[in-house]
């Protein structure tokens, strides 16, 4: 088929010739309409293998997840899948501990993603004002990107500690009154886990801002300047706006970032970091691979598919619209 | 120019520039053309231009303030895993009476449930297959995905980019059973597998997102000389997105390597553990030994480190880009 094609082209007199492409490719487009079914054909191995991969590891996966999440099963001999029973989800508004997660986890994707926008912008404009070393900072501000989760929960649950340097600084400058235990004190325990995450994600914030606000053409910038705009007003006026796109981008994956906390949370406090800490994830591990509460488990990950859904979804499906997929 | 004039030498402080410029030869104020270096101006200009005004001096305060909050962690690490324990319990920040010694290194490299010395390589024996046949299946996928008319190329792309929105935790249970069912449980092939399956999602969109920005027309010479669509992709499709492939390579490397989900899921045997796994345990349950996971902290950080701040170029573009298309 392809040669067919090939050599049809070599007999068109005008083929080959740049002038006239567009005409000959709509040409084509008309006269090997019929031969779609080929570029499917010669298409195939191509993303075969990727889509094998991924319905098996991904899509398998989560068919699995969902179909033990309609059992009761706890983990011991096979699970009966003919038994449908939607018992797990019934059970899960009078948990307590799945409530309290759930609270935490909704808190954490809020004040995470609302607070590492503000610190990457800030640091944006800041290293956007022609600033000396301008690299350095970037690279320095970005550096945590490049680190394990496990690691920096480390170093901040020392940080963290009770003799660890946050309160030996505030001892130092006399502010005694605030050195709490930040890691054992469950007032604290969520802001101290965001606090981190911050930390290492705002840097991310920051690239995604500074792309955005390199491609506001300049001539914006002198027009505002020409009507008399003062500093504050440009920002609120031309700069801010102009980032909705940034932002919204930077809040997704941020919020896919948040879901993805467990590793954090886990290398802090363990599998069981009490109702002040828990998050949806860590109590999807415990009940599962803890408890062997198997069903349970894999109910409590589809909450958390549905609620990273609600969030993605309307994302995509606009993206979608705009035809930017 | 005067024989002794050397715009670098320094003035003596207090005298008259004008006097001196017609007794020892320098250039006056006045003289000096518009286009001269700053340093030609007399001393005085020139500290009162190096005098920062208000805002300026703020801009590089808060600049410098978190550029320090950044590293402070970073410093702690590296000086914890430097110092015997009884140094660092009383404050890695206490400079006097500092002994450096590498015996955290040599402990952590010996760990004994599972030395670092098999963590690292473990790691590495998982990272690398991960990455090359991410980016050979992304390549390979991203290829029709940006090039070809065919029926349910949609559907097709959709399904491979919706990976992306799956918490990790929702396709670990299913492919526990999955990885059991195939006798891949606690291997390094069913992690790289799960891995390569989790990859595919962005690395696709990504890959696709950068072909559809070069132009086609290097493509439409060839198949009209008669190539075929493996041949245009080895010679022209591969060649043309290196640098893509290498943002591939950076982020999706980091990712593996800091991996501590999956691995903890997968991998139950503790010779088979990953870097990442070793470091919780270094902690211990009473008395932490932070020298000790320091120097493994600084083992399990510095590849993805160094990466990063080598190819940081394209770990930006990377991270941008699945953003801002």
């Amino acid at each position: 088929m392809d040669s067919l094609r090939n050599s049809l082209q070599r007999l068109d007199p005008r083929s080959g010739h740049g002038a006239d492409e567009p005409v000959s490719r709509e040409r084509e487009g008309n006269r090997f309409a019929q031969l779609r079914g080929s570029d499917f054909v010669e298409s195939i191995p191509f993303w075969l293998p990727a889509t094998l991969l991924v319905l098996l590891f991904v899509y398998g996966a989560i068919g699995w997840n969902v179909a033990i999440s309609f059992t009761g099963w706890s983990g011991l001999g096979q699970p009966d899948y003919t038994n449908f029973t939607l018992e797990m989800y019934r059970q899960m508004p009078a948990d307590q501990n799945f409530r309290a997660s759930l609270r935490n986890t909704v808190a954490l994707l809020v004040a995470f993603t609302s607070v590492s926008l503000v610190v990457g912008l800030g640091l944006a404009l800041l290293v956007d004002r022609k600033i000396r070393f301008e690299n350095t900072f970037r690279t320095i501000y970005l550096l945590p990107m490049a680190l394990s989760f496990v690691v920096t929960a480390i170093f901040w649950s020392w940080m963290y500690a009770s003799d660890g340097l946050i309160n030996t600084t505030l001892a130092a400058v006399g502010l005694e009154a605030l050195a709490f235990d930040w890691l054992g004190d469950p007032r604290f325990k969520l802001a101290a886990v965001i606090f981190a995450l911050v930390w290492q994600f705002s840097g991310y914030c920051m690239i995604v801002y500074l792309a955005g606000l390199r491609s506001i053409p300049d001539d914006h910038y002198e027009a505002a300047r020409i009507d008399g705009a003062s500093t504050l007003t440009l920002y609120r006026r031309v700069i801010i706006p102009q980032l909705r796109s940034s932002t919204i981008g930077a809040t997704v994956v941020l919020m896919v970032f948040a879901l993805k906390a467990f590793d954090f949370i886990y290398v802090m406090f363990g599998d069981n970091p009490g109702r002040s800490a828990d998050i949806l994830a860590v109590t999807m591990y415990r009940q599962a691979f803890s408890a062997s509460e198997w069903a349970y488990g894999a109910a409590i990950a589809v909450v958390l598919f549905a609620l990273a859904l609600t969030i993605i979804g309307p994302y995509a499906y606009t993206q979608y619209k705009r035809g930017a997929l | 120019m005067s024989d002794s004039d050397d715009p670098f030498e320094p003035r003596r402080p207090g005298t008259d520039p004008e006097r001196e410029s017609d007794g020892r030869g320098y250039l006056s104020v006045d003289e000096i053309p518009e286009t001269a270096p700053a340093r030609e101006l007399d001393w005085a200009t020139r500290l009162a231009n190096a005098t920062p005004s208000l805002p300026r001096l703020l801009k590089y305060a808060i600049a410098i303030t978190v550029a320090v909050l950044w590293i402070v962690p970073f410093l702690g690490l590296f000086m914890a895993s430097l110092r015997p324990l009884n140094e660092i319990i009383q404050g890695w920040w206490h400079l006097e009476g500092m002994t450096l010694t590498l015996e955290n290194y040599q402990q952590a490299w010996t760990y004994r449930t599972a030395p670092m010395r098999r963590a690292l390589i473990n790691t590495l024996i998982v990272t690398v297959p991960a990455v090359l046949v991410v980016m050979l299946l992304g390549a390979m996928a991203a290829y029709p995905f940006a090039r070809f008319e065919f029926p349910l190329k949609t559907t097709l792309f959709f399904l491979i980019l919706l990976v992306m929105a799956a918490p990790p935790e929702l396709v670990a249970m299913g492919n526990y059973n999955t990885l059991r069912e195939v006798g891949l449980f606690d291997t390094y092939m069913g992690l790289i597998l799960v891995h390569i399956g989790w990859g595919l999602g962005w690395v696709v969109l990504f890959l696709r997102n950068y072909l559809l920005g070069i132009p086609k027309e290097l493509e439409e010479a060839a198949r009209i000389d008669g190539a075929s669509r493996y041949q245009i992709f080895r010679t022209i499709i591969l060649p043309l997105s290196t640098p893509a492939l290498v943002s591939v390579a950076v982020i999706q490397f980091t990712w593996v390597w800091n991996a501590f989900f999956f691995p903890l899921v997968f991998m139950r045997s503790p010779e088979l553990y990953l870097a990442p796994q070793v470091l919780p345990l270094m902690r211990g349950r009473i008395q932490v030994e932070w020298g000790l996971v320091a120097a493994g902290s600084v083992m399990t950080m510095i590849v993805p480190v160094l990466l990063f701040l080598t190819l940081e170029r394209y770990y930006k573009q990377g991270m941008v880009a699945a953003v801002t298309d």
